[in-house]
């Protein structure tokens, strides 16, 4: 099979059968993420921004996280140098997981690397480095990938999309916003255990109240360069379980 | 047509973090465990900083106690049960609308 066979659909059974398994493997995390793009959908609908331009917006970002911050930003008519700064500094995590996979993707066609990077999610990242040992072959490997990451990314705008719908039926007096700092709290309750992850917690949190007053929502920025700072300076090397690069991390649920 | 135009900034900028390891570790090279240690501080620290903006504070200052708190300590409590998103994101949101009948 050729790499121009490859996104066409003169796919070989086999192959299907990588997507396929890729997916139903997914499947239960991927509940999860349409949850998640419902509330999120609901917020949207919410904010006041335009529905249409939210929609395609959250099909072009694929980032629950980061869509969740710019949202939050720009209801409160921060510039948009603050909105940008701060959802890359919530998606510099997936500089570290696109690190950890480049020696899987590496042997990818180069279209192959572009279509996975986009889809990549937290839950595709563990799924990916949990999965990739266990497929020696590099084109099934890419299908199942595929099949897994594609799930996941789909139910999660599919899920946002519908909550854009719902959402304007939502009274204003049910504070929908609520949503906001859930998400957030539920990710850090989920996925923050160590030390140097709590400590970065508790001081960007700390920070951010007492630096209220900056202007435009400053806040956000300083008291999470603040959190990693103060954690890289103080806490001491023996403290970190060790970055996931190269290590095999469980697939696990939560937000997109 | 500006909301979309944030959206499609974001999005390139969200991709090109993506593929920015993708792109520089292809090869032999490793990332350094310095950079992978702050870069694995940073999810956690933004996302406090945005829920401790959100959960304590509002557009006059500090949000009044209420619903928004007793939410976070509902969440919490979940999570102690359950380390699991879906249950803390439901334990959260179930609180909330308790509280809020209860006229917190």
């Amino acid at each position: 099979m050729t790499d121009r066979d490859s996104f066409s659909l003169r796919v070989p059974r086999h192959l299907r059968h990588q997507f396929v398994q890729g997916a139903k493997q997914m499947l239960p995390l991927s509940v999860g993420g349409a949850v998640f793009g419902l509330a999120m959908g609901a917020l949207i609908a919410a904010s006041g921004m335009p529905l249409w331009a939210a929609g395609i917006g959250t099909v072009l970002i694929n980032a629950g996280a980061a869509q969740l911050a710019l949202i939050d930003l720009a209801t409160k008519g921060a510039p948009w140098v603050i909105i940008l700064a701060t959802v890359a500094v919530v998606q510099a995590r997936f500089a570290l997981y696109s690190a950890s996979l480049a020696h899987e993707y590496t042997v990818f066609p180069r279209r192959w690397r572009l279509a996975l990077a986009f889809l990549l999610t937290d839950q595709a990242a563990a799924f990916e480095k949990h999965f990739a040992p266990r497929i020696p072959d590099a084109v099934r490997r890419r299908w199942f990938f595929l099949g897994g990451a594609s799930l996941f990314a789909g139910l999660a705008m599919a899920g946002t999309l519908v909550g854009i719908l719902v959402g304007p039926v939502i009274p204003l007096s049910w504070q929908i916003g609520f949503i906001v700092p859930l998400m957030f709290l539920a990710i850090i309750l989920r996925t923050v255990s160590d030390r140097p992850g709590v400590m970065a917690v508790l001081v960007a949190a700390v920070t951010a109240v007492a630096t209220r007053d900056l202007p435009y929502g400053s806040n956000v920025i300083v008291a999470t360069l603040a959190g990693i700072l103060v954690t890289r300076l103080v806490a001491p090397a023996g403290w970190y379980r060790g970055a996931p690069t190269g290590e095999e991390t469980e697939p696990r649920e939560g937000a997109p | 047509m500006s909301t979309l135009i944030l959206f499609a900034l974001a999005a390139a900028l969200t991709f090109a973090i993506r593929y920015s390891g993708i792109a520089l570790f292809a090869g032999d090279r490793e990332l350094s465990p310095g950079w992978a240690r702050t870069l694995e501080l940073a999810g956690p620290a933004a996302m406090a900083a945005i829920a401790a903006n959100t959960l304590l504070l509002d557009n006059d200052g500090f949000r009044g106690f209420g619903a928004w708190h007793l939410m976070a300590v509902a969440a919490a409590a979940v999570a102690i049960w359950k380390r699991d998103t879906n249950w803390i994101l439901l334990g959260g949101a179930v609180g909330f609308v308790v509280f809020r009948l209860l006229g917190l």
